[in-house]
């Protein structure tokens, strides 16, 4: 055929003696081949063929070991390679010397690997030939050893005890840091800034949100009367109290943990509820929670719960371990073990990025080629989070949120509830929708035990199982028959057709459609809990018991668990005492009175091509949606970690970061980087020992308790430079996710240390040493520098003055919405679909079930609600550089791109709000008093006159020349407002 | 100062970001390019890639992979064992190929009747039959192919193509891609992120018919002179207030991004109207025909990019779920026919336009899908194939490909690749080699890494099909 023959560039075995002579394309494509051998070699061999492992004195770790051969001599036979005896072992001929003794290889590996050594086993020089065996590569050869001189890993410095100045000199030990090196360098530092600068620059900083003009007004004024420090204080002590405070520091914390709502991959599915992590996150910032809490409970909240009383706060403690749930999940994984690994390797490389500053990615296949960190270290740190149970979409747990704030007490919950009902069934009563479905002919799918003694596959149980026991494919042949009715006799409204008097009953039975039906009855009778599955989904949950048959009107998402043909219908109950029964039935019944009825008919109604429009139906509907998803005081969904048992499985070496190839087990440990810089008299780590009832092993506990004592150097350095990173517009250390050796090295170390040793000492008080850096001279400079210290210093490395920066996407989003005046301050709960262009959901597989719909007031709200979908991103967000969900993001990049502009003149969001900005402002004034009110409204500064007349002139264009209605041209002016570098940027 | 450090600082600060926001010339003349790892002694054979991805999974030996024996077996059932949506199994009924196979060009490649007019392009075409992919999942296959890694958050191949080179043309994206009328792939945007790189790298949308790119039309009523004056009254406020920030040169980029913009508005749609092509060119790519009309239009849009600059542009066959693309579970010769109906003359109307311009030689065309699809039934009747990511088909044109070339083999029945196999990393690398870019060496710093598209792993170009 016409596949040129590579072998004929390949080189023979022998001339692995002498590779001088290697032609380069030959070389390349041996190596090319050659990474697939190496593959298998070091997943199926090295294991016992490595390092200090020799069985039979046989190791693949290097050419030259493999050249040796072992004990029987070459493995390789030159000249006859058919006869090689690696070729015979691995082909499994001979059982006593079959290879690997585990079981034979894949059929393709031995093909490679037949075709390697037929071809004279190739063994490239060079990296390209050397096995991943820590053993025979060992650290030393990089030269980084795990020792406290790296500024990262060493203890805090000491601070000098700076004299306190004349009256010219700083006070404060950030400005004493700061302008020590500006001195040295030669430089001034710049003046402070303008009051008003100041004031937009804190509230963005602290809030997210631009000021209003009666804060701007307020603020100035207090400075007038009582000089700009208390002033300052005043204004810092009023947006930490704010309650968008809160909003805008999560904000920051969810780019670090990857925070997402949907799992990614092929069905992008949503992580229900998962923004009560969210908006726990909020909460425990915005009420300043220790920084050494707020990452304690997220690692281990679960552990921690044990010590608390409060139930809510129980609650919350689990709520915050959602941090391990945010992340990625592929629900159909080609290789299922090693999806397990990557889930867990993202939860290491997130920690350690974001809690330790050290990236350790590329020690999961090999140890650390920059940093002191071994494949072994690794998979230690590893081995905290082995017992952490992988994501699963119904892994979440019942939890209830402390009422107030945003939250809804149970009884005035249960009566808005029942109140938007009511109006709802007002509305279809009136519109007369209760017909919506006509059934001519009642089919009975599944008859209840009134009717007949219908048999029922089924099974006593003590616990629950999770053998897949609801899916269609269950095989149920074990399992005993009998006919419907199961309980006890005497039963209020039961008739009994086998007896039940265990613990918890389990129910299969099987019937066949041969159409879809247009609706669906469910009837039934319970006690106690009841749930009832179709083909493997949850339709039906009620709990506790009832003592007669009821009836209820399926919805859409039981309708569609439906197929033609077979269906399995499966029904459990479970009971604590008292009598107990269990029946249900399945018919294509319609009943507009039967609950779910309403709700059923209401359904339908909105999403028919409606010949009328039914707004105020469709609007009760969504109020109605929208209230059930609310935060309550009752118990309900949150994705939460939880492991199952003290005992987790072992973690082992992951050779190359496979799961297939594991090298020795490790023990959970912490990285001698992380130890080395510690007290010498700190206590030796120690692992927990859980008494054998423990639902967990301690050990995310046991990491999180170090981290913040003996590991405290390391830690508070990372989060003191991410405080001075959120306020100062970039880190003390740029690289505020890579404090190792392939990071940027601090500006300012010991100022670092400084700052992390106030943090420390002011309890983990993020807040308060957000206050102590706002009071520095530093923070409140000028963004104008002397031009020699723009020329000397480029990167604005000293200091000399703030750093101008540009709203994030977030920020200029909320900003656009808060000087309209349309922003809806609501906080907390359930994630919000802003409208999306028909083009941005054409991107998605499913174009017309892509994005959800919400009622206009949620669709002005602040970003942080909007809901995050991994493979479809709002677009307005996305263009402004909030960064891709998927990974850990430490430091935002931002760039600057004509598809922005696009956006922002033609995209419908910020033209919106251009044209509710010139609506407002015409309905209160005209002329240059128009022009005058939005620019202060949106720029928040006094226009000054020939501003007004600049823009008074183009209106007049536009209307005049261009003959534009004075709302239209308005409507253009103040699109130019929210285009303008000033609202964008910040001085 | 090397190009990690470059990336490195501007992502700290704001320092040089409008440079790669710019991805065009700027990017080009500074001093990160100096250390643009380009294959030493290469030389960029090709300067555009078009990478027409056929979405679902096509089915190789009813296209390009000629399996005579299948015809034999169909309907026996055989032990063979196959990995698809279904999990791993032993064996199953043979489904013979559906199609005809006829001799084409010098070469004499086998072609079967789906492709009657790519056949007559076969000595332009290089095949590689011997592909294999690490998922038989739509989802993580789809970001193997597009991204290297079926772990979702890596950048995809136009973004490393952009990030490598930079554009040609500042007035269109150097990444575009067109999708389908029924949806996007599996996965949307993740199909074309930039991932952990700058958002200005990732895939921008172009539609053939609508608003060319979002955003690009003015809202309905503002005229084009209205906008105009709108834009001279911002940029003179803009310029006042730069004026006293003469240190922040970020308000100079952004005011220019404007400039861009509203320059885009009048470039962009130019680009994408093809009524100025002639009527014999756009018969050529089928639109003139109901069947060819949408994936003709894009084909000939992506001619009219590629000389207009755009380094990597990508078309979808297929989209949504089910039938709207390649994913043939149920009835092959409906769903085959359907897409190859839509794809063949568009396809080979590109080859022959691409060559008569003289633009193939610069440009690299590969098609390509996620994986292939098994010779075995996916159900117990029907003509119905499950995913296949053990071995299917590529193939590639112009940009240095040697054309005539077939590469690499699965077994007799197609199922596996068994000689010369190559994974998806060895087609990215190839794709990067041809550009110019050292596969192993283009690499971008993050999460204490220099991430590669192909991996740590590392990946040889497929020589075999390098002229």
């Amino acid at each position: 055929m016409i596949t040129p023959q590579l072998c004929s560039l390949l080189l023979p075995w022998a001339s692995l003696l002498a590779p001088s002579a290697v032609p380069s394309q030959a070389e390349s494509t041996e190596s090319q081949g050659f990474a697939e051998v190496r593959g298998i070699l070091e997943s199926r061999c090295l294991t016992c063929h490595g390092g200090e492992h020799r069985k039979s004195g046989f190791s693949v770790a290097s050419a030259e070991t493999f050249q040796a051969g072992g004990s029987r001599g070459a493995v390789v036979r030159a000249g006859e390679f058919e006869k090689s005896r690696l070729l015979e072992v691995i082909e499994y001929g001979n059982p006593e010397l079959a290879m690997p003794p585990s079981g034979a290889l894949p059929n393709d590996e031995v093909q490679v690997l037949r075709s390697w050594i037929l071809d004279g086993a190739q063994w490239p020089e060079g990296l390209d030939g050397r096995l991943a065996d820590p053993e025979q590569h060992p650290l030393e050869e990089h030269r980084a050893t795990a020792d406290a001189s790296w500024w990262a890993y060493g203890p805090l410095q000491e601070q000098e005890s700076r004299k306190s100045g004349g009256a010219d000199e700083p006070n404060h030990p950030v400005d004493q840091h700061i302008y020590a090196g500006l001195e040295a360098a030669g430089y001034a530092p710049a003046k402070r800034a303008t009051p008003a600068t100041l004031l937009r620059r804190a509230s963005f900083s602290l809030t997210g949100l631009p000021p209003s003009a009666a804060e701007r007004k307020a603020f100035l004024a207090d400075v007038e009367e009582r000089g700009f420090d208390s002033a300052w204080s005043s204004l810092l002590d009023r947006l930490f109290a704010s309650p968008h405070y809160g909003e805008a520091q999560a904000r920051h914390w969810l780019d670090l943990v990857r925070y997402a709502e949907t799992d990614g991959y092929e069905r992008d599915s949503q992580k229900k509820n998962i923004w009560r992590y969210r908006d726990w996150v909020v909460r425990a910032l915005g009420g300043d929670m220790p920084y050494d809490q707020f990452v304690q409970w997220q690692l281990a909240g679960d552990e921690f719960a044990s010590d608390l009383d409060d139930p809510f706060e129980v609650a919350e403690a689990h709520i915050a371990t959602g941090f391990y749930r945010v992340g990625l999940f592929d629900d159909e994984p080609a290789d299922r073990l090693q999806a397990v690994s990557d889930d867990r390797a993202d939860i290491v490389d997130t920690v350690s990025q974001v809690i330790f500053g050290t990236t350790m990615g590329c020690a999961r296949c090999h140890d650390h080629k920059a940093d002191p960190i071994t494949q072994k270290e690794y998979f230690a740190l590893t081995a905290h989070f082995t017992g952490v149970t992988r994501y699963s979409k119904n892994g979440h747990r019942p939890f209830a949120d402390r009422p107030g704030d945003g939250i809804w007490e149970v009884p005035a919950h249960e009566a808005r509830l029942a109140e938007l009902e009511g109006w709802l069934g007002i509305e279809a009563a009136q519109l007369g929708i209760g017909k919506t479905i006509d059934v001519p002919e009642v089919a009975e799918y599944v008859r209840t035990a009134e009717a007949d003694a219908n048999p029922w596959r089924y099974r006593f149980l003590g616990e629950p199982t999770d053998d897949g026991w609801q899916a269609p494919a269950f095989d149920d042949a074990e399992w005993s028959a009998g006919p419907a009715g199961f309980g006890t006799h005497g039963t209020p409204g039961a008739k009994i057709g086998t007896v039940w008097n265990g613990p918890r009953v389990q129910l299969r039975q099987t019937f066949r459609l041969t159409e879809i039906p247009e609706s669906l009855q469910l009837r039934y009778h319970h006690d106690d809990d009841l749930k009832v599955y179709l083909n493997g989904q949850l339709i039906f949950e009620r709990a506790g018991y009832i003592t007669k048959y009821q009836d209820h009107q399926l919805d859409a998402t039981a309708i569609s668990a439906l197929v033609v043909g077979r269906n399995v219908l499966c029904v459990e109950c479970s009971q604590d005492f008292g009598g107990q029964y269990v029946d249900v039935g399945l018919s294509n019944r319609w009943d507009f009175a039967a609950p779910g009825g309403l709700l059923e008919a209401v359904r339908r109604t909105l999403a028919s091509p409606a010949t009328e429009s039914h707004d105020d139906l469709a609007r009760l509907f969504a109020l109605r949606e929208r209230h059930l998803a609310e935060p309550t005081a009752r118990p309900y969904p949150a994705h939460v970690v939880y492991e199952e048992g003290a005992t987790p499985p072992r973690q082992f070496v992951e050779m190359r970061g496979s799961a297939h190839a594991p090298g020795d087990e490790v023990e959970p440990a912490l990285p001698n980087a992380w130890l080395v810089g510690a007290s010498p008299d700190a206590p030796e780590y120690a692992l927990p020992s859980p008494d054998a009832a423990s639902p967990s092993s301690l050990r995310r506990r046991a990491l999180s308790e170090w981290a913040f004592d003996q590991g405290s150097h390391i830690t508070s350095r990372v989060a003191a430079n991410r405080a001075w990173q959120f306020l100062f517009g970039r880190g003390l250390c740029r690289s505020s996710g890579d404090f190792g050796r392939l990071g940027e090295s601090p500006t300012h170390a010991a100022l670092l240390d400084a700052v992390a040793a106030e943090l420390v000492a002011r309890d983990w008080s993020l807040q308060s040493l957000q206050r102590w850096l706002m009071e520095s001279r530093t923070y409140q400079s000028s963004t104008e520098r002397s031009a020699r210290a723009v020329e000397g210093d480029p990167r604005n490395d000293l200091y000399a003055g703030f750093d101008p920066r540009r709203l994030t996407a977030e920020e200029f989003r909320d900003a656009a919405l808060a000087t309209s005046g349309e922003l809806n301050p609501e906080r907390f709960g359930p994630w919000v679909y802003p409208p999306l262009a028909k083009e941005v959901l054409a991107t998605s597989s499913q174009p017309n079930n892509a994005w959800g719909q919400s009622t206009a007031e949620d669709a002005l709200r602040r970003s942080l609600y909007v809901h995050v979908k991994r493979s479809l991103r709002e677009p307005l967000l996305a263009v402004l550089d909030q960064p891709d969900p998927d990974l850990s993001c430490a430091v935002r990049f931002p760039t600057n791109v004509p598809t922005q502009a696009l956006l922002t003149l033609n995209g419908a969001f910020v033209n919106k709000r251009a044209s509710a900005l010139a609506s407002g402002v015409l309905s209160r004034t005209d002329g240059p008093d128009a022009v005058r009110a939005a620019i202060e409204q949106v720029l928040g500064r006094e226009a000054d006159p020939d501003e007004i007349q600049r823009g008074t002139s183009l209106l007049n264009e536009l209307t005049q020349e261009m003959e534009l209605p004075l709302e239209d041209a308005m409507q253009l002016f103040t699109l130019g407002l929210f285009n303008r570098n000033e609202f964008i940027w910040i001085d | 100062m090397s190009r990690r450090q470059f990336l490195g600082q501007s992502a700290g600060g704001f320092g040089a970001v409008a440079l790669t926001g710019m991805l065009g010339s700027e990017f080009l003349s500074s001093p990160a390019s100096a250390a643009a790892p380009v294959t030493p002694g290469a030389v960029a054979k090709a300067k555009h890639v078009i990478f027409i991805f056929n979405y679902g999974g096509v089915s190789q030996v009813d296209t390009f992979d000629y399996k005579p024996e299948l015809y034999r077996l169909d309907g026996k059932t055989i032990d063979m064992p196959t990995f698809g949506r279904q999990g791993k199994r032993k064996g199953g009924r043979v489904v013979g190929p559906k199609w005809k196979f006829r001799q084409y060009g010098e070469c004499g490649k086998y072609v079967s009747d789906l492709f009657p007019h790519v056949g007559t392009q076969v000595d332009k075409l290089a095949f590689v039959h011997s592909m294999y992919a690490e998922s038989p999942i739509h989802g993580s296959a789809l970001l193997n192919m597009n991204c290297g890694r079926i772990v979702s958050g890596h950048p995809s191949l136009g973004s490393w193509v952009n990030y490598g080179l930079g554009t040609l043309n500042r007035d269109l994206p150097g990444y575009v891609v067109m999708l389908d009328e029924s949806g996007g792939p599996i996965s949307g945007a993740k199909n074309w992120t930039s991932g952990y790189m700058p958002a200005s790298l990732q895939g921008v949308q172009v539609r053939t018919e609508g608003t060319p790119i979002l955003g690009l039309e003015r809202p309905k009523g503002l005229t084009d002179e209205a906008q105009r004056r709108l834009l001279d009254h911002l940029k003179a406020e803009n310029e006042l207030h730069r004026a006293t920030r003469g240190q922040n040169p970020e308000l100079a980029a952004r005011i220019e991004q404007y400039e861009l913009a509203y320059r885009m508005q009048s470039t962009a749609p130019e680009a994408v109207d093809l009524a100025s092509e002639s009527e014999e060119t756009r018969e050529l790519y089928g639109i003139d025909r109901d069947q060819t009309r949408r994936f003709g239009s894009k084909c000939l849009l992506a001619r009219r990019l590629v000389e207009r600059g755009v380094r990597f542009i990508q078309i979808y066959s297929g989209g949504g779920h089910n039938d709207d693309n390649w994913d043939a579970h149920g009835d092959l010769v409906f769903n085959h026919s359907r897409h190859a109906g839509r794809t063949d003359r568009p396809i080979a109307g590109l080859l022959v336009d691409l060559e008569r311009r003289g633009l193939l030689d610069e440009t690299l065309v590969v098609w390509a899908g996620e994986f292939g699809r098994q010779p075995t039934a996916e159900y117990e009747k029907g003509t119905g194939r499950d995913h296949n990511s053990w071995g299917f088909t590529v193939w590639l044109a112009g940009g240095g490909i040697k054309g005539g070339t077939s590469v690499g083999e699965t077994d007799e029945l197609g199922s596996k690749a068994v000689t010369d196999r190559f994974h998806v990393r060895n087609l990215h690398a190839t794709v990067l080699h041809q550009m110019g870019l050292d596969p192993n060496g283009l690499s971008y710093f993050f999460n204490g890494l220099d991430q590669r598209l192909v991996g740590v792993e590392g990946a040889e170009p497929i020589r075999q099909v390098i002229a």
